[in-house]
């Protein structure tokens, strides 16, 4: 059976999108650490190392 | 140039292994991975109204802190930190997501913000000094909508406050003699996500991910993509029925379709059949739009 090929951009996205993990910060609430720019760049890191 | 050195005094280990030796190490593990801090005595005492160890913690660690400083006045303390205009942080003890550290909170920015960041994440906080105002801040539903139900709170020396979860949390909104703060926190298992939610109306402003593996998981099926794997995409379909947040596997159903309709439109087909998955109604109507512009893949699975 021949099936198409699908571009990506014509595939729709949820109406809530979603940001990446650390990218809600709020200065009023910062308790845990900003962290997120650490994580981003070792997740970076790893993935560089993967491929 | 002189560069600035972590000291190496001995002071530090030794106040490590006298108040966060290896039995506290463990109990921290143990709550990275749920177990309930009622049943970690050495970090319940921590947390405990009455108890003095917060306060033994603290004395111990300016002293190891100061005699390491007086020892090597130009090095760096060797606790990892954060500071910006509102608040100072040294983390003291990490396990995983569980992280144990003390803040001391200056200033706020405003009496009260417009909106308020809800994480799936407990915590607790035991004010070891100084006094402010907060207000704690509870996400109700009421009625079909979410409601945000505000309580003032005076924080003040020996007090002992706990958020869990992302329908509570608390901001300082009025520091009246800066603010000395033990916290315990650890993120809840789960994909739920962290949530900017107005605090007027209770609605939602903005959303990301509430942990790292849900952004993994959508970062690297947007690299597999743009790298045009299709080796990749069995993988990608299995993950799009896995355990990851709705957001995370729509976009590795996305990517599956992309790389390959095949193995992606199985899973988006599977995905529209689950009765109990979140994306059931999203991937019912991609599968029926996919069916209608190519009839082909109505041979290959149904939709419902």
């Amino acid at each position: 059976m021949q099936l198409p090929r699908i571009p990506l951009s014509s595939l729709p996205e949820l109406d809530a999108m979603t940001g990446a993990f650390g990218s809600l910060t709020n200065p009023a609430q910062l308790k845990g650490g900003e962290d997120a720019l650490v994580v981003v760049m070792v997740f970076v890191y790893d993935l560089l190392h993967m491929l | 140039m002189h560069s600035v050195q972590p000291f190496r005094a001995a002071a530090l280990p030794d106040w490590r292994e006298a108040c966060c030796g290896p039995a506290m190490q463990a109990e921290l593990r143990a709550f990275a991975q749920g177990q309930p801090l009622p049943e970690l005595p050495q970090l319940a005492e921590l947390f405990s109204p009455n108890g003095s160890a917060a306060k033994e913690l603290l004395r111990g660690l300016v002293a190891a802190l100061v005699s390491g400083l007086r020892g090597e006045p130009d090095h760096s303390v060797p606790l990892r930190h954060f500071l910006n205009d509102q608040l100072t942080m040294l983390i003291l003890l990490r396990s995983g997501t569980a992280l144990l550290s003390l803040q001391v909170v200056q200033r706020c920015q405003t009496e009260l913000p417009g909106s308020a960041v809800f994480s799936p994440v407990e915590s607790y906080e035991h004010v070891l000094a100084g006094s402010a105002r907060a207000i704690r801040l509870d996400r109700l539903q009421r009625g079909g909508s979410a409601v945000i139900s505000q309580t003032p709170v005076d924080l003040r020396n020996g007090m002992i406050t706990a958020c869990a979860g992302s329908q509570q949390t608390q901001i300082v909104t009025r520091v009246a003699q800066p603010l000395l703060v033990l916290r315990l926190q650890r993120a809840l298992p789960g994909c739920e996500p962290a949530q900017l939610v107005d605090l007027q109306s209770g609605r939602l402003v903005q959303q990301a991910a509430g942990n790292l593996a849900d952004t993994r998981l959508e970062l690297t099926a947007a690299v597999l993509g743009a790298l045009d794997r299709s080796d990749a995409a069995p993988g990608l379909a299995a993950a799009a029925l896995g355990t990851r947040s709705p957001a995370a596997r729509w976009q590795a159903v996305r990517a599956a379709l992309a790389l390959d309709s095949r193995a992606g439109f199985n899973a988006l087909a599977a995905m529209a059949l689950r009765g109990d998955d979140l994306l059931a109604g999203p991937a019912q109507e991609l599968c029926q739009q996919l069916h209608a512009a190519w009839p082909q893949f109505g041979d290959l699975a149904p939709c419902r």
